[in-house]
């Protein structure tokens, strides 16, 4: 993909945003005005954005807008970027918002918009010259000036030296080392500025508090919380959805613990029915993630003035939380790990799910306890809706599924780890498990053993043509959460009732509900079937895994096995189908 | 995508990723903690002066119900600032970058 082609119809040098500094001021001093306000903020992020906007996308007698003049990334940021900056004109033609109720949205959406913009130019390596972000080409164009006034948000930056620093030679760049002091310069300087703040807010013992208990946390943890918050800024939806999951996942797990369970769970529940209720609808995938991140930052803020919470939930978290983003070394994460096998269950002691602390032993015992002829799933499936009594069964699934995956107890061949009925298995706050009991390995026929698509035949007596639509239903809201465009790379339907357009699950060559489970499996070891689409369906080695995940949380759920000739959309079905009826009946 | 991806996604938005891993890391630390200030210091600006002494009063009881329930009464926007609050800090963050660069 050569990302620097220009379409016949563009010229050759796109024309360069015009981030102004005139511009940039008047943002700047909105900015400084919307220190103390969260709407005027808004509108200051809007202008300083949509002052990027206009300059990035130029108009149709100046040239192409960014993106139509380049080719898709291999995740569709400009797919993406498209849609975003047509949905921008939609809400505020011309830069002027017409609902006031839509300026969050707009407001995300710049920041989407500049984010992608950026990320564009960094990814595909597109040279400054034929295609600046916003955020570069101000640079660059205040730079030249060589005449900026003080802009900046003098409220934000409070404590900002007010002389003019030297101006930066044109071409000169600075070192690592400069680089670097001059950000510790800024970070100390909105330091003080918040500190300042907190001063006239009556809130200085109570920042100062909550800075101090900061220093006691761990570097590892330190960045882990600290990237989700940035991460939540930035928009989740500018990230990646994936990315934005695979996050929340374990920053959830330490956001709880250093806030105290109870406190983010209540938070958490808290943030998504006032979602609920102000929008008349349960928050989308987005929504949770940030909703997720709020609460958590929220606990720990509280948790200050709470330190036996603080303390019973930090105890033992010690390094058995596992990397996060490769807390503290940047490397890759892999969170997953052996299965640790432990002499005594550590019931009652905090290394116990993070949920669990405070239930009775005897129900502790109960949940842990793997019964005869169950594997490892239920006990961590019910130690999690124990722990977590506002998830959705469809969540607990998915978590269950997650876990196991990660620790190994079920593996993409067929094997699964199971111990002998009696043993106690533990989930831990960072998502390992622990057993007592002797394992062994089980081959489950995943999708090795053809088998009847039939039902058993007392559920067929319950008339399974009822359930059938409303699995179908459930199959799409599924497909749609997990690949359409509020689960997975961006795109997909607009709303659950849109299926159709999913590519992943409905394009005829590579949409998988048209593929079967052995098509499937042998995926990914040749030619790609269509250059088109090479990027989506069963071509796409990332969904292909989660649709594997997939098949095996439908199977684990319903207990019907698939047949490697059936087509994915049929078993999804018919699982789901067979599921309600088992349900039904007892 | 893995959490490194993630991880260069985040240094990238911040524009410190020529910056030593380590550094990198203190900054994002650093800048998680003014975030979290700022959302504390925010909630107190909601708050009018009784309604701070309140709220303290009501954080050390340790009472989950009676903390949501203050929350919700006294800041019902409280989601929408603190995702305000996050924006501020970084747009901030951008801003004074920006003019430190151009001098």
């Amino acid at each position: 993909m050569n990302i620097n082609e220009t379409p016949a119809h563009a010229p050759q040098q796109p024309q360069e945003p015009t981030l102004t500094q005139e511009s940039f001021e008047e943002a700047s001093r909105i900015t400084a005005d919307a220190n103390r306000g969260g709407q005027k903020l808004i509108e200051g992020s809007n202008l300083v954005i949509e002052r990027a906007r206009r300059g990035g996308r130029g108009t149709q007698a100046e040239g192409p807008i960014v993106s139509e003049a380049i080719k898709d990334t291999p995740n569709g940021s400009v797919a993406r970027l498209k849609k975003v900056e047509e949905r921008l004109d939609e809400i505020a033609p011309q830069g002027i918002i017409i609902k006031s109720s839509e300026a969050t949205e707009y407001d995300e959406l710049a920041l989407e918009l500049a984010s992608l913009k950026k990320r564009l130019s960094v990814d595909v390596e597109v040279t400054e010259k034929t295609l600046p972000s916003a955020y570069e080409a101000a640079l660059k164009r205040l730079s030249e000036k060589k005449s900026v006034e003080e802009t900046a948000p003098a409220e934000v930056l409070e404590g900002t030296p007010t002389e003019t620093p030297e101006v930066v030679a044109e071409g000169s760049e600075m070192t690592p080392e400069e680089k670097e002091a001059q950000i510790q310069e800024i970070l100390a300087d909105m330091t003080n500025g918040v500190n300042k703040r907190a001063e006239e807010a009556g809130a200085t013992d109570f920042v100062r508090n909550v800075g101090e208990k900061w220093r006691t946390v761990d570097a590892k943890y330190k960045y882990a919380i600290s990237a989700g918050l940035i991460l939540s800024g930035i928009g989740f939806a500018a990230i990646g959805a994936t990315a934005g999951v695979a996050a929340i996942a374990g920053l959830g797990t330490v956001m709880r613990m250093l806030g105290g369970a109870a406190m983010f769970a209540g938070f958490e529940k808290f943030f998504n029915n006032r979602h609920e209720k102000k929008l008349g609808e349960k928050p989308d995938m987005y929504a949770k993630d940030n909703n997720t991140i709020k609460a958590g930052a929220l606990a720990i803020i509280l948790a200050v003035a709470l330190p036996e919470i603080l303390r019973e939930h930090i105890q033992g978290a010690g390094d058995s939380i596992h990397t996060l983003f490769g807390v503290g070394t940047a490397e890759a994460s892999n969170v997953s790990t052996a299965v640790h096998e432990v002499s005594n269950v550590p019931v009652g002691t905090p290394w116990l799910h993070a949920g669990l602390h405070d239930i009775p032993q005897e129900k502790l015992a109960e949940l842990t306890t793997v019964k005869a002829g169950e594997g490892i799933w239920n006990p961590v499936r019910g130690q999690l809706a124990f722990a977590h009594p506002d998830w959705s069964p469809a969540e607990l699934n998915a978590e269950t599924h997650k876990i196991l995956i990660e620790n190994k107890i079920i593996n993409m061949d067929g094997t699964e780890i199971r111990v002998h009925p009696g043993a106690h298995v533990v989930v831990h706050p960072d998502g390992t498990i622990t057993h007592n009991g002797g394992a062994y390995d089980y081959k489950a026929p995943v999708v090795e053993a053809p088998v009847s698509p039939s039902t058993p035949s007392e559920v067929v007596a319950l008339n399974p043509e009822a359930f059938a639509e409303k699995a179908d239903i459930d199959v799409r809201h599924y497909i749609n959460e997990t690949f359409g465009n509020k689960g997975f790379f961006g795109f997909g339907a607009t709303t659950p009732d849109n299926i159709e357009s999913i590519t992943a699950w409905n394009d005829p060559q590579t949409g998988f509900a048209h593929h079967t489970i052995a098509e499937l499996n042998a995926a990914g070891k040749g030619p790609m079937m269509l250059e088109a689409h090479r990027d989506y369906g069963i071509n796409n080695e990332a969904l292909r895994e989660r649709m594997k995940n997939s098949i095996i949380l439908f199977e684990n759920s319903s207990g019907v096995k698939p047949d490697i000739n059936e087509k994915i959309g049929d078993y999804l079905k018919r699982a789901t189908t067979a599921m309600y009826m088992n349900q039904a009946q007892k | 995508m893995n959490n490194k991806e993630l991880h260069n996604i985040l240094i990238k938005e911040l524009g410190i990723q020529n910056l030593p891993e380590e550094a990198q890391n203190e900054i994002v630390s650093k800048l998680g903690e003014i975030i979290l200030k700022s959302i504390t210091v925010t909630i107190f600006e909601q708050l009018p002066p009784e309604g701070r002494a309140e709220f303290e009063s009501i954080t050390q009881s340790g009472d989950n119900d009676l903390i949501q329930e203050f929350l919700g009464r006294t800041i019902p926007d409280l989601p929408d600032l603190m995702e305000a609050e996050v924006k501020k800090v970084l747009l901030a963050f951008k801003t004074a970058e920006m003019k430190r660069v151009n001098g």
